[in-house]
């Protein structure tokens, strides 16, 4: 008896597995939807964290009062232990406050060397109108620096796995050294 | 019902044919004898001539370690791609489940080495990790990132598997119960020792999460650079190497490209990954309300070798150095531990089914001729499956040393044997590659500006 149950049961799953196999497809998903595929961060935690920081910053003393403030955007640290791309957070950020109008953003340390070289091509370039080209020398300087950090304590037993994500965002006054906003949100995940 | 199991059990006899009885080990080791005496050419063809018998993915990922070595990373990477392309198969199924399970039904009825074999996990996650490691050996970095991104994926995807897996063997009500300790005259310490029960799992290693940050790092991803280098340190905690890479990180990413330094990282590999036996075993099989011995095989690994004191010495300075990061060896000694249970649950199963077949047999032919080819079959298909990925190294270690642009001599030693070589040291960081196998040393070297 024990031998036929067995046997019926990796018939069933074989007949199963085929149907599976056959009704595989693809389909597009919300992009903004709700993602739980799995306790990493995800699309949903990025989405999150660009929201809230933008809409703080959009009613900041700093933007508010500002005439159009020139920023730029430096590292957000990783300090967790999952391969967290905050580029992707950064990036967010700046494409929204960059499309309110309401900040503008100089080139940043990672595009500098584009910048140059795009810069260097011009100028010593034979193929372009020299007189609108250009100029070395008019670049602006960022009047504040956009940073932060994100942080995780991750709990874990036989049944549950508990992720907590904090992260933290801060403009500095590069002249002064002023700290002129900062904010943090978190985020706290659960698999049972 | 028993008639019919007897009629496919020498069906799938004859249907597996070689397959089922050949011994990996003895196929293979004719390829092994040629690397380690330096004839790779020879060991390609030797290969090569396995190809309509050998399993799909390990003849891709044999292959693709041979050309690796052979320098033709044209070559290595095809075959591993191909391979990957199996494994994502796998990792396919690993989401649903349940087509996992049904490939088993083979393996009930004659051995293990009818399942077509699908890597041990960690064999899949060094396998995304070697073609990063090409990748990077063609000085394509930007593809190396893409592996070694799907290295990380693919571990994600094991562990969620794995830990789906274990749920399910937690709450099935099994009908066999049988433990490692019960195996009579088995070697146990060969897969119970403390430093093997001290991995945290069986697939997750040092190396490919160092290798991610170094990767990162080149192009200058400080917020996935790190997490690379903090997941090998939290996976052997304290290694020197492993804490600088972290702590150096900031300070390495925002040196000049141009201050006449090479940020010099060494990958020293060592042997072969272990070689399995079959172990023959007496188990004891309930069948008709007695109790029957029945013979069944395991898989089982010999006892580990030393590890040889290895340094490297760099113009005047002697670096003491291991291959310590990762340690395949234990690994797969690990990888076999895990998966005991399963295995011993299906051999006894299996043993079952044949005493059922056999007494079967012998009530339908009263000649006893029948039971007697039952019988045989049931000795003769009774082996243990032995197949690994054997051409990957034994243990892997890494050194980094920030060197003055320029040529150095550089001396490798590893227990008696050694090698010296000058060696251009450009770029701004720069992977040298070592790996001894025997007495045998290749070597490979290339610069990222």
């Amino acid at each position: 008896m024990f031998q036929r149950g067995y046997v019926l049961r990796v018939a069933i799953l074989i007949v199963f597995s085929m149907v599976l196999g056959c009704s595989k497809s693809v389909r597009y998903g919300d992009s903004k939807g709700i993602e739980t595929v799995s306790i990493e961060f995800g699309s949903t935690d990025l989405q999150k964290i660009a929201e809230e920081m933008t809409r703080s910053m959009l009613v900041s003393q700093l933007v508010v009062t500002g005439n159009r403030p020139l920023m730029t955007v430096q590292d957000v640290k990783n300090l967790t232990s999952e391969y967290i791309d905050t580029r992707a957070i950064t990036d967010s950020i700046r494409t929204e406050l960059a499309r309110s109008g309401v900040v503008r953003f100089v080139v940043d340390e990672e595009a500098m060397a584009q910048q140059v070289s795009e810069l260097e091509r011009q100028q010593d370039g034979e193929y372009y109108n020299q007189e609108v080209i250009a100029e070395r020398g008019k670049m602006l300087g960022a009047a504040y620096r956009l940073e932060g950090s994100i942080r995780s304590i991750v709990k874990q037993n036989s049944d549950v796995k508990d992720v907590y994500y904090k992260v933290n965002l801060q403009v500095w006054e590069i002249q002064t050294g002023i700290l002129e906003w900062s904010d943090e949100t978190d985020i706290r995940k659960i698999r049972d | 019902m028993l008639l019919r199991l007897i009629g496919i059990f020498v069906s799938a006899c004859v249907l597996a044919g070689c397959q089922s009885l050949s011994q990996y080990e003895v196929e293979l080791n004719q390829v092994s004898e040629a690397i380690l005496s330096g004839q790779l050419d020879d060991a390609l063809g030797l290969h090569e001539r396995r190809y309509v018998t050998a399993n799909q993915l390990l003849y891709f990922l044999e292959a693709g370690e041979l050309y690796w070595l052979k320098g033709d990373y044209d070559q290595a990477l095809k075959f591993w791609r191909a391979a990957d392309q199996l494994v994502q198969a796998w990792e396919s199924l690993a989401r649903l489940d349940t087509g996992l399970i049904a490939q088993d039904v083979g393996s009930v009825l004659i051995n293990d080495k009818v399942k077509s074999y699908q890597g041990y996990d960690f064999e899949k996650v060094m396998l995304t990790t070697r073609i990063a490691l090409t990748h990077l050996m063609t000085g394509d970095v930007a593809a190396a990132r893409v592996a070694i991104k799907a290295t990380h994926e693919r571990e994600a995807i094991i562990e969620r598997f794995r830990e789906r897996q274990a749920l399910l063997v937690a709450q099935e009500d099994t009908q066999i119960s049988y433990r490692i300790d019960d195996l009579n005259g088995y070697p146990i310490e060969t897969i119970d020792a403390s430093e093997l029960n001290s991995l945290r799992n069986s697939y997750q290693n040092a190396f490919s999460h160092y290798l991610a940050g170094f990767i990162y790092e080149q192009l200058n991803e400080p917020s996935l650079s790190a997490p690379g280098y903090r997941k090998a340190i939290q996976l052997k905690s304290n290694h020197p190497v492993l804490r600088a890479g972290l702590i150096g990180l900031e300070k390495r990413i925002k040196r000049p490209d141009d201050d006449g330094y090479t940020d010099l990282l060494i990958v020293y590999e060592e042997g072969l990954s272990p070689a399995k036996m079959s172990f023959e075993i007496n188990g004891l099989v309930a069948h008709d309300g007695a109790i029957t011995y029945v013979p069944f095989s395991v898989p089982v690994y010999s006892a580990r070798s030393e590890l040889p004191q290895s340094s490297v010495t760099v113009a005047d300075d002697v670096i003491e150095f291991s291959p310590d990061i990762v340690d395949i060896d234990l690994m797969s000694r690990r990888s076999l531990k895990d998966e005991m249970p399963a295995i011993i649950a299906r051999s006894l199963l299996r043993s079952g089914l044949k005493v059922s077949m056999q007494s079967a047999a012998d009530d339908l032919d009263e000649s006893g001729a029948v039971g007697d080819l039952v019988a045989l079959a049931t000795i003769v298909t009774e082996s243990a499956d032995d197949r690994s990925w054997r051409l990957l190294p034994a243990r892997i270690g890494v050194g980094r040393v920030l060197m003055d642009r320029g040529t150095h001599h550089i001396e490798f030693r590893s227990g008696s044997s050694k090698r010296s070589m000058d060696v251009v040291v450009d770029g701004k960081y720069m992977l040298l590659f070592m790996r001894r196998v025997g007495a045998q040393w290749y070597v490979k070297q290339v610069f990222f500006d």
